[in-house]
């Protein structure tokens, strides 16, 4: 299954949109550049499940050492490692 | 040889004028020599241990990079976890499981009897192992490059500084430092010195004088005492004296080798003042703590078994359960283990259905509540050092009962409580002041007055209230 930048971007929001909404209550709109981990949206628990649903929605495997700060902080951050998975 | 020791001493200032009379290589070949001679003043004796470990990792990570077949690949990673496992197996856990092995057999009338020779538990083999199966899997992973030569990895798996108690430290952070020339900066040194100084106040003055109380109290619980108050004040004095011990050893292991131009991680950022259980655990032992994470929990929680993902919470109980086993081969720290890990899990249930309510409390009400988790988290992480320090389920039970059945206060018990509480007292208005930094620069900004008044404070209280010197606690690990 391929999918475009929009179609990466949409569905990672709404899956991070329903972890976070689970995890925190939070309801409002998710800014690309928010701090999701060190901004403590989410944490070490939360982001095994995000893993997981990722890895499931866009058939790719993301490795143990890719669970970083660097590529899960932010949304822009997850965008492109999944952007760079996929190509 | 411990660090608060004249000993400990004479050996580092000898190696530190050396270090800094030789170049790059010559420096590694002597630190991996002082090294192993600071092992030796243990036991010598299990020297061949460490090098049975380091011989193994060097090969199998040298194996590994050398493949591209990933059976092959898979195959030296799982060498080089059995032969570790098993050196740590045999020589930490061989009687515990031998004793449970005869206890079990006995339940049904069967005598078995245990060999008569015992085994010595080899000092720091719980750190060193850790931190060389976390190099292997490392070097499998592709996360790090084998070191060329064997003596700069002998070097990286003996580091004196942090051979016998860690932190765990990995080779993607180590490694460069011991393969590149290292440059010593004047702020390692001011810091370097900073943290020994305030490892060894920690170490004297506060942990030392705590274990005394602890051992005239004796048994908390035992006939003619017997009262919850004073295992609640006993649970405390515990719960400071193995904080300021462990995180004693970890500021001066960080503070030598700062001196030296290395740079180990933090193993603790004010523990004690954290709001809830997972807090906690991001903030103590953190180098075994992200160890687990990384090499036991996400390993279990992204294999699917049947196509499914196991349930994260019961993952962190397997992994706190396999972290109290790590600490010691004995039933009170599969306990502690369960227990903390019963309550992470059952913290993450709370914390996920309640966290949108807590989001909507603002202002006094907000820091009351902070306020009251805080505290009691504390007296959970208290209530859990009982499960750590007990010598067997009797004496738990005892305590347990007392605390909750037989509770009272006396003025006996309140002097002692406050003597312990003073103690701790510099701890407390440090780790405060520490709780939202990264590290100790910032101390080094405050007032000239405050920074001496700190000084002559603590170096009083050392070198005038200093207890007599015990080993640290964690080396038993």
């Amino acid at each position: 299954m391929s999918f475009n930048q929009t179609e990466i971007q949409t569905q990672v929001n709404q899956i991070l949109a329903s972890f976070i909404q689970k995890a925190t209550g939070w309801e409002g709109e998710l800014d690309p550049e928010m701090s999701l981990i060190n901004g403590g949206l989410i944490d070490s628990l939360s982001l095994v499940n995000v893993v997981v649903a990722l890895q499931q929605n866009f058939s790719i495997e993301i490795g143990i050492p890719e669970i970083t700060l660097e590529n899960f902080d932010t949304l822009n951050a997850i965008y492109q490692m999944i952007e760079n998975k996929l190509a | 040889m411990n660090f608060h020791s004249f000993e400990f001493a004479a050996f580092f200032i000898l190696v530190y004028i050396l270090y800094l009379h030789l170049g790059h290589r010559a420096q590694n070949r002597m630190l991996l020599v002082a090294s192993y001679v600071f092992y030796s003043a243990w036991d010598w004796r299990f020297l061949g241990l460490i090098l049975l470990s380091t011989i193994t990792d060097y090969f199998c990570s040298h194996a590994i990079q050398n493949s591209d077949i990933a059976r092959i690949r898979k195959a030296y990673l799982w060498l080089s976890i059995i032969v570790n496992l098993s050196i740590l197996g045999f020589f930490k856990y061989f009687h515990f499981f031998v004793d449970n092995f005869i206890d079990f057999f006995a339940l049904f009338g069967l005598q078995l009897h245990a060999p008569l020779w015992q085994i010595i538990l080899p000092v720091g083999i719980s750190f060193y192992t850790f931190q060389t199966i976390s190099y292997t899997i490392d070097v499998y992973r592709k996360q790090v490059k084998p070191a060329p030569q064997f003596l700069d990895y002998a070097l990286y798996v003996s580091f004196f500084p942090q051979l016998v108690a860690g932190p765990i430290e990995r080779g993607q952070r180590l490694l460069p430092q011991i393969l590149q020339p290292r440059t010593i900066r004047r702020e390692q040194v001011t810091e370097g010195l900073f943290l020994i100084y305030w490892g060894l106040f920690k170490k004297i003055f506060i942990a030392d004088n705590i274990g005394a109380y602890l051992q005239a109290i004796g048994d908390p619980a035992a006939p003619g005492v017997e009262n919850g108050g004073l295992v609640l004040v006993y649970a405390y004095a515990f719960l400071f004296q193995i904080y300021c011990d462990f995180s004693a050893y970890s500021d001066i292991a960080r503070g030598t080798a700062k001196l030296m131009g290395f740079e180990l991680m933090i193993n603790f950022r004010s523990p004690l003042f954290a709001p809830n259980f997972q807090e906690v655990w991001n903030r103590w032992h953190i180098s075994l703590t992200t160890w687990i994470r990384d090499y036991l929990y996400y390993p279990l929680a992204l294999t699917p078994i049947r196509g499914k993902n196991l349930e994260p919470r019961l993952i962190v109980i397997i992994t706190f359960l396999i972290m109290g086993l790590w600490h010691g081969a004995s039933w009170n720290f599969i306990l502690w283990g369960l227990y903390c890990g019963v309550l992470l899990a059952l913290y993450a249930t709370w914390s996920a259905k309640t966290r949108r309510f807590m989001y909507q409390i603002t202002g006094r009400k907000a820091q009351l509540l902070i306020l009251l988790s805080m505290m009691l988290t504390f007296n959970a992480g208290a209530f859990g050092i009982l499960l750590f320090r007990a010598n067997s389920f009797e004496q738990l039970g005892s305590w347990v009962y007392h605390l909750f059945f037989n509770f009272s206060i006396n003025l006996e018990m309140l002097e002692l409580f406050f003597r312990v509480i003073l103690h701790a007292l510099p701890l407390l208005i440090f780790d405060a002041l520490m709780y939202k930094k990264q590290d100790i620069q910032d101390l080094f900004y405050y007032p000239i007055i405050l920074r001496y008044a700190f000084f002559y404070l603590t170096l009083y209280l050392m070198v005038v209230h200093g207890a007599q010197s015990s080993a640290f606690i964690y080396f038993q690990f």
